[in-house]
């Protein structure tokens, strides 16, 4: 079951990171390059505040999921990691 | 001591009945009884003056108590009722009255601390000060009592707290010796200044004081009338002061000026001479005076005349005497002989020649006292307005360096909620720190402490929205000569506006912004205090309800720091949509005061000072189909991008067109205008529907909506030019 669950979690990490450089028009970034665990915000992909609004709205349209507040907001987006696993984790509540 | 049952006496040489209470009433039916009844256990002489009251048999209120009751067939004014009872008082061998309003805003136990300043010689004069910052009393009056003891200090020299209190102790055997001419609400203006001049002592006590609600205090001030007398009455008293012949005294100097003393120590006496009268206010009459007779043609008098008129009228001689030079001839001299040929002959005189100077000198002269009379009061209010406020500043800083959360810091709270609203409304803002991510401070600058603010209010009020605008003018002036600050916000916007206009008309420019801003100022407190109900031309509800209707997500509603926009908003209160507004509480603690006053908890902040510049939080609530309003002028925490505003290139913020382009919802840019007195435009003026097309770049994409908004608002500027208040520099960096 755990072998399952990474490989989901692994599924989503891939679809996101190519999201991201598509709806984020990440120029140069190569979604292979993107480290699992890269930060999203001020260092490492060096995301702004407006990315924030595109990635919740992303999360939206292609997950049906909502960031409610922005302190949830704040650990949801904080890595691909943990965008990962809240988004794997809804998925498997929903 | 002495004590009884009855009555409470305090500490005092003097015996029971040598003091007297007096009320004072015309229908005042509905106080005056129990006023009356309390000052009865602290006196046991009460004696109440009706001036023909029509409201009420005076007398059948009091027919069971112990008060004497005297009456005026007919209504003859507070002065006269005062008279009545001291002559009463006197033939009944009292020695001090203890005069007190029939109103109820005084409490009768304060005449406790009154009987304890009575001199055994008779001579004092007691004035109980109120403690306004305790009621709740109108501006009007507070206003009306700032004036009144500012023409007491420059009659008497006097600094008394609050000349208009009917709170008072006179001495019954000196003050009947004194005649007035007042028999009204002037006279309590004219007993104060003459008592003065006769050599009585004038302390202070401070009192409570009570503003009843309207139904239960009656006031009989005629704002016109009684405003009329008291202002002759200072002028009669003024005149008096000015002529050379002293005042009789009914008491002995007890202190003797030593004239020599300047002489004997030189830089003592000048360092008094340089503090007497020094507060703004005072050294603004006294540049007024010194520029009014330097600009008259009194001929090698001006510094006698002027000293005399300073130490007559108790002015800062330095100030009087060393302003007046800058009315040294040949300049003023020639203005003043200028503008009288003109008035009289309808043009200026171009020759400079013997004949025109000498052989017609006494055309000259008459041209120059008609000029003079013309010139010296205008001179004199410009000079006095520049001396108050640039006193006022160095005061001011003086107090922030030395006196820490001292009471002369402290900003008091106006009666209305709205005029808290006012207190951080008469800001300019000016941002001096370039943005950065997460955290901007702006500096905000106030113009404005409590006691100018408080002047418009009193103006509003007193004159109305007019009178409130009339006082701009001079602010104004003072603020587009002088403030350097201020010129330097608004001169990047006026320069590109008003493109190749020399210094003198930008400065004229920029008076005029500063004028247009602070009658918008004005409109927004009225507003809120509901003194004055605005008109609004608009097409904004509908068409937001049209935009907004076809989609199920809210909608951004832009707009830029022009005309009244804080007011417009009330207008979509109507929608069925929650309302949001992005700004920075703190840098803007005038605009949440106006949202809570007027809306109440309708509209919604989001700050962007929060993490990720609220933008979450933006989102969410554009997603449940709010309204959002955002500044499209205001970089906020978001990157900007370029757009040419005005010939140049300008940063404009992104949030707006990344967020509705995100979220698929409309922008809805709108304006604010004013079109007249009372009357404000708020329209609609472009839909923008921001979506990323393929195949173009998305930074591209931006910028072009970002155009477009810049666009609108150059219309804008073009055609209301004094109504775009941007104060920070869109241009730099």
């Amino acid at each position: 079951m755990s072998d399952d669950k990474e490989k989901k979690l692994q599924e989503i990490r891939e679809k996101l990171k190519v999201l991201l450089v598509e709806s984020l028009s990440l120029e140069g970034v190569d979604p292979k390059k993107i480290k699992d665990d890269e930060v999203l915000f001020n260092e490492g992909l060096g995301l702004d505040s407006l990315d924030a609004v595109e990635i919740v709205v992303l999360l939206q349209r292609n997950f049906g999921l909502n960031i409610k507040d922005i302190n949830e907001g704040m650990k949801i987006l904080y890595s691909l990691e943990t965008l990962s696993k809240y988004i794997q984790e809804n998925a498997d509540n929903g | 001591m002495t004590k009884n049952k009855e009555i409470v006496i305090c500490d005092s040489i003097l015996g029971t009945d040598d003091c007297w209470c007096v009320i004072p009433v015309y229908n005042n039916c509905v106080t005056v009884q129990k006023v009356a009844q309390d000052c009865r256990k602290y006196l046991r002489n009460v004696v109440v003056v009706d001036d023909g009251s029509t409201d009420i048999d005076v007398r059948s209120l009091f027919h069971d108590e112990d008060i004497t009751v005297l009456r005026h067939d007919k209504n003859l004014g507070k002065g006269k009722a005062i008279l009545t009872a001291l002559k009463y008082v006197k033939s009944n061998n009292g020695r001090y009255i203890i005069t007190i309003d029939a109103d109820g805003q005084h409490y009768p136990g304060d005449i406790k601390k009154i009987i304890p300043l009575l001199s055994t010689e008779g001579d004092s004069v007691v004035v109980g000060v109120r403690r306004f910052e305790e009621s709740q009393a109108p501006a009007r009056s507070r206003f009306g009592n700032e004036v009144a003891n500012f023409w007491m200090k420059i009659e008497t020299g006097l600094s008394v707290k609050d000349c208009q209190s009917g709170f008072r102790a006179y001495p019954v055997d000196y003050i009947s010796k004194i005649a007035f001419s007042g028999s009204r609400y002037e006279f309590e203006t004219e007993i104060l200044t003459r008592s003065a001049w006769a050599g009585l002592d004038i302390k202070m006590v401070s009192v409570g004081v009570k503003y009843v609600g309207s139904k239960e205090r009656v006031s009989h001030f005629d704002l016109r009338w009684d405003n009329l007398r008291i202002g002759l009455m200072h002028a009669r008293l003024v005149g008096r002061r000015l002529m050379p012949f002293p005042h009789k005294r009914l008491t002995p100097i007890k202190e003797k000026i030593d004239y020599a003393e300047f002489l004997k120590h030189p830089i003592k006496g000048l360092k008094k001479m340089l503090k007497e009268n020094a507060t703004p206010s005072g050294l603004a009459a006294a540049a007024a005076m010194g520029i009014f007779l330097g600009v008259l043609p009194i001929l090698s008098f001006h510094m006698p005349v002027i000293l005399y008129f300073a130490v007559r009228l108790h002015l800062n001689k330095a100030m009087a005497l060393g302003i007046q030079n800058i009315c040294m001839p040949p300049l003023i001299p020639i203005a003043c002989i200028e503008l009288g040929h003109y008035m009289l002959y309808g043009t200026w005189i171009t020759e400079a020649s013997l004949r025109v100077v000498f052989w017609q000198l006494k055309d000259r002269v008459f041209e120059w006292l008609i000029g003079s009379l013309i010139l010296a009061p205008v001179a004199a209010t410009i000079a006095a307005v520049v001396v108050y406020f640039t006193a006022r500043r160095i005061k001011r800083r003086e107090a922030d360096n030395t006196c820490q959360g001292s009471k002369e810091g402290t900003v008091k709270e106006f009666p209305a909620r709205a005029g808290s609203l006012w207190k951080s409304t008469l800001h300019l803002s000016v941002n001096r720190v370039p943005g950065v991510r997460m955290s901007k401070k702006i500096k905000t600058k106030k113009r404005g402490n409590s006691l100018g603010i408080w002047f418009f209010i009193a103006f509003l009020k007193v004159f109305g929205l007019r009178g409130a605008y009339s006082l701009l003018n001079l602010v104004c002036f003072y603020y587009a000569l002088f403030d350097k600050e201020a010129i330097s916000a608004a001169s990047e916007y006026v320069r590109r506006r008003f493109s190749g206009c020399s210094t003198f008309q930008m400065r004229r420019h920029i008076y005029r912004l500063f004028i247009s801003q602070g009658r918008q100022l004005i409109d927004r407190y009225a507003s809120v205090s509901g003194k004055i109900k605005y008109e609004v031309n608009s097409d904004v509800y509908d068409l937001v309800e049209n935009a907004v209707g076809k989609h199920e997500k809210g909608a951004i509603l832009l707009t830029g720091h022009v005309g009244n926009w804080q007011t417009s908003m009330s207008l979509l209160e109507n929608l069925d949509k929650k309302l949001y507004i992005v700004m920075r509480p703190e840098d803007n603690p005038a605009l949440v005061d106006f949202l809570k006053i007027s809306h109440g908890s309708k509209i919604n902040i989001i700050s962007p000072e929060q993490e990720m510049g609220g933008a979450i939080e933006i989102v969410n609530a554009l997603s449940q189909g709010g309204l959002v309003f955002m500044m499209g002028d205001r970089k906020y925490d978001f990157n900007t991008t370029e757009a040419v505003f005005l010939g140049d290139k300008a940063k404009f913020p992104q949030g707006a067109f990344r967020i509705a382009a995100a979220a698929g919802c409309p922008i809805i840019v709108w304006f604010s205008n004013k079109t007249s007195e009372r009357m404000y435009n708020v329209r609609v003026k472009g839909v923008l529907n921001p979506c990323y097309r393929k195949g173009k770049e998305k930074g591209t994409q931006i910028k072009e909506w970002a155009q477009e908004f810049a666009s609108l608002l150059e219309a804008y500027t073009k055609e209301h030019p004094y109504q775009c208040f941007l104060f920070h520099n869109v241009w730099g960096e």
